[in-house]
């Protein structure tokens, strides 16, 4: 009886069942911000009241519009290719500015930041700060500085900039493998050695990844630029748009459209450059140099030359781009006296009770358009990136039809949504879905195609079946991008919930451009300070999950 | 532990599920209005301007006097783009709209609407605005149009009547062609056009009365002597409340009745702003500091009838500065 029980038991032990991993804080945290993620999604539904029959019922006045704008018309090629050129200039000159100011940024906010902690914590501040205050604040300010024109433009970029490229510098510096670093350090070397010896090498890829798309970001924000006189293409759209003139808004779009498009081709490049440049797959650092040559043998191959001749033509377009900001050093001396000026207009930040609820129904909507914004992307990242595409072809349609998605403007979609359901919450909405879906694609779609192929090729060449392999493969690694670019979506749409205003949605985005127009300075710092506040909330949010998440 | 938390998740989606089965949200949207149907709520859908310090408290009494006589809801749409505005007009989603002058001239062709009213700015005044031609207190190079050939101007923004048609009209008719002789700034809104004047930016700004006049001393942003007034425009049209011909003709004039019936101080003793009343301003004569409700703007007065008669100067406009704004097809 004992026997045959102990031998019932055997096959039993050595099947226990399939192989679960067991519940961790990790999966915990995944599963509630899922859960809150879900939740968020759906008061947002209730809260605009959500109905799907009423946005087919308008599909055809949306049609109607969409008629409208057909044939496209573009001005002059003269106008275009001057309208072009400023456009570029102001964005290649606003971040790069950006990308100076970040790098040692991004190197203080780091959790690996070995200096003293009030400094890590003044970066972060910082950086929070920067990316909270919307680039159209700091466009007032710089255009009370320095008048209006390109500097003014450029500058506001800028700024705004360095938040987020020093942000997700700081993740990439994180995520960067400490190994390198702490065998520079076990020989000495000072903090700034540390940095520029071994993390910049290890997260230059990531870098160039962020920084071109902060001038994707940048050129299609032009048109928030034409606010300050800056020229370029977002003058001639907001004139388009605001004289109902949408053949010429069309062509202007479609000018875009094509300036992004070419800037992804470039992107895609230059990551694949530098990615090879790292000897795809290589986490350990052995092979981070070309195999066959001595490892202390620098020299010069293909490689290198064209690194270096990318980094100096990118130093000399940086370069021209400043020169044509044709900073005016008479501006200069009077700049301070309107500066205080409109610092004390600001001062005390009026706080009141409509804009905590502006706030609040902001916050509810960007939750629920990032949520919903990062579902759909993730569908669409994982058809566009190389390495989980089922059908190559298919990856460079959707990564087209993403670039044409991105390229057209918020208020675009604004106006054929509020064509379709009239003025309210749910056609706002509906517009912020859409751009953080175009966004959240394109973020997962690049984070995953940097993910370490090893494990999925390993499970693959045993024979895994394809959604086998990328459950184990892919997704365990992507869990902590996908989460990190996530929240950030969130964040950007709060950000980007301007266009809710556009569709007469209200939020802190109308107030914001309520308080600017009236010149109510005091209504705009306290807006400001509300979303800095929600932002580094989301932040700290982020900051939370990665660490429990990496 | 964690199932527990899974539970609680669960539960607070239920409770959410629950609490959207109680009925719409605050910010459900309405379908389309029929043709000649009687609507069950109306929308009122209007654009901030400089002249409003808060866009739906300084309609509030127009919107509590037409929700009294029309005896049917009236909904307020804060909208910042007046492209937005139109195109729900275009779908028949936005019954009354106040927007520029200008954007009602190019709404027409596209939308079915009518003016029904404009504001008055003083009980003494006339249904419009002035646009007024300013330098710098110590240039003395300009004295009339004419002299504006060569120099920098600042406009507004191509879709200000004010801020840029009527001058550019006006600048034509004195033999200045604006896109040959002078360098253009858009300034994208009245006061940025007084501040880069001041700065240096230009040597003419083009700006509404109001601002020179009103808005921008009483924010202590112009001081006395800062700019001369050296040009002021032919009398522009004010920015209309219009309304959707698919709402009934009796539906219309009603609205035009009641808009027409308000005055500044009349709204106050009759308590349709009851906590936000503003004193009226000197422009107001006898009226001058009495106790009065905001109508839109907190420099109207009353109301009276427009129709599209009354905005056939911006046509003529169009006509004479054959400006890229004004031919912008359908």
């Amino acid at each position: 009886m004992v026997s045959t029980t102990s031998t019932r038991h055997a096959p039993a032990e050595a099947n226990p069942g399939p192989l679960r991993p067991p519940w961790s804080a990790r999966a915990f945290i995944a599963a509630g911000l899922l859960g809150a993620a879900v939740a968020v999604t759906w008061l947002t539904f209730w809260w605009i009241g959500l109905s799907p029959a009423s946005l087919a019922a308008g599909l055809g006045d949306t049609a109607r519009l969409l008629a409208r704008m057909w044939p496209p018309d573009l001005p002059g090629a003269g106008d275009v290719a001057r309208m072009i050129a400023e456009t570029l200039l102001i964005a290649v000159a606003g971040t790069g500015l950006a990308v100076l100011a970040s790098v040692p940024l991004a190197f203080t906010a780091a959790r690996t930041h070995r200096g003293p902690r009030w400094l890590r914590s003044a970066a972060r501040v910082v950086v929070v700060l920067t990316r909270a205050v919307p680039t159209l604040a700091f466009a007032i300010l710089f255009v009370r500085i320095f008048g209006l024109g390109p500097l003014a433009g450029a500058l506001a970029v800028a700024v705004h900039s360095v938040g987020m490229i020093a942000k997700m510098l700081a993740d990439a510096v994180e995520e960067a493998d400490p190994v390198p670093a702490e065998a520079a350090r076990a020989c000495g070397a000072r903090e700034a050695q540390v940095a520029v010896s071994t993390v910049l090498p290890r997260v230059f890829p990531a870098l160039t990844a962020i920084v071109l798309y902060r001038l994707d970001i940048n050129l299609r924000t032009s048109a928030v630029l034409g606010v300050v006189g800056a020229g370029g293409i977002g003058v001639a759209l907001q004139t388009a748009l605001g004289s109902l003139n949408y053949h010429r808004a069309a062509g202007i779009i479609c000018v875009i459209v094509v300036l992004v498009l070419l800037l992804e081709l470039l992107s895609v490049a230059i990551r694949r450059r530098t990615r090879a440049g790292r000897s795809a797959g290589d986490t350990t650092g052995t092979a981070a140099l070309p195999a066959g040559r001595a490892p202390h043998d620098v020299g010069w191959d293909r490689g290198r030359a064209l690194r270096v001749g990318g980094a100096v033509a990118t130093g000399v377009v940086f370069l021209v781009s400043l020169w044509s900001l044709n900073p005016d050093p008479g501006r200069l001396s009077g700049a301070w006296t309107n500066l205080s000026a409109v610092l004390t207009g600001m001062w005390p930040p009026a706080f009141s009770g409509e804009l905590l609820m502006a706030v609040l129904e902001s916050l509810l909507m960007a939750l629920g358009a990032a949520a919903a914004g990062a579902a759909c992307g993730l569908v669409l990242a994982l058809l566009t990136a190389v390495n989980t595409t089922p059908w190559r072809p298919l990856s460079a349609v959707v990564r087209v039809l993403l670039v044409v998605v991105r390229g057209i403007p918020d208020l675009v979609y604004a106006l054929l949504f509020v064509a379709a359901l009239g003025l309210g919450p749910f056609a706002g909405f509906l517009a912020l879905w859409i751009s953080c879906t175009a966004l959240a694609a394109k973020f997962f779609a690049d984070s995953l195609e940097q993910l370490d192929p090893l494990p999925h090729e390993a499970l693959t060449a045993a024979g895994a079946r394809r959604w086998q392999a990328f459950a184990a493969g892919i997704w365990p690694q992507f869990v902590p991008s996908f989460t990190g670019n996530g929240l950030f979506v969130a964040d950007l749409a709060m950000r980007e919930s301007v266009v809710l205003g556009i569709a007469g949605a209200g939020g802190v985005g109308y107030l914001m451009q309520e308080s600017i127009a009236t010149l109510r300075y005091d209504t705009t710092a306290a807006i400001v300070i509300a979303i800095a506040v929600v932002v580094y909330a989301i932040e700290t949010l982020a900051r939370i999950a990665r660490r429990h998440l990496l | 532990m964690f199932r527990k938390s899974a539970l609680s998740v669960v539960a607070v989606g239920a409770a959410i599920a629950l609490l959207s089965a109680c009925g719409a949200g605050p910010g459900s949207t309405r379908s389309a209005s029929a043709d000649g149907g009687r609507p069950d709520e109306l929308v009122f859908a209007a654009i901030p301007s400089e002249q409003s310090d808060d866009l739906e408290a300084s309609f509030a009494p127009i919107i509590s006097a037409l929700r009294k006589d029309l005896g049917v809801p009236v909904r307020f749409q804060a909208v910042t783009s007046n492209a937005a505005v139109v195109e729900a007009q275009v779908a028949k989603r936005v019954d009354i709209a106040v927007y520029g002058a200008f954007s009602y001239y190019l709404a027409r062709s596209r939308a079915d609407v009518e003016p029904v009213a404009v504001p008055l700015a003083a009980p003494a005044g006339e249904p419009g605005a002035y646009a007024y031609g300013v330098t710098r207190g110590d240039d003395k190079s300009i004295t009339s149009l004419k002299d504006v050939a060569g120099k920098d101007v600042c406009f507004t923004d191509p879709g200000s009547t004010t801020g840029y048609l009527q001058p550019l009209a006006s600048l034509r008719e004195a033999g200045v062609d604006v896109d040959k002789d002078v360098k253009t700034v858009f300034t994208h809104g009245h006061d940025t056009a007084v501040a880069s004047l001041l700065a240096g930016d230009c040597d003419i700004a083009f700006v509404g009365d109001v601002f020179i006049d009103q808005l921008l001393p009483a924010r202590g942003q112009l001081k006395p002597g800062q700019v001369t007034k050296v040009w002021t425009s032919p009398l522009i049209p004010g920015p209309p409340i219009v309304v959707g011909t698919w709402l009934p003709q009796d539906v219309r004039d009603k609205i035009s009745k009641t808009v027409t019936g308000l005055t500044a101080t009349g709204a106050a003793s009759a308590g349709l702003c009851k906590g936000s009343e503003i004193k009226g301003p000197k422009t107001w004569g006898q009226y001058a500091d009495a106790t009065a409700c905001t109508l839109g703007t907190s420099t109207a007065w009353t109301f009276v009838k427009a129709t599209d008669a009354t905005y056939q100067p911006i046509a003529r406009i169009c006509e004479i500065t054959k400006a890229e704004v004004c031919t912008s097809g359908g």
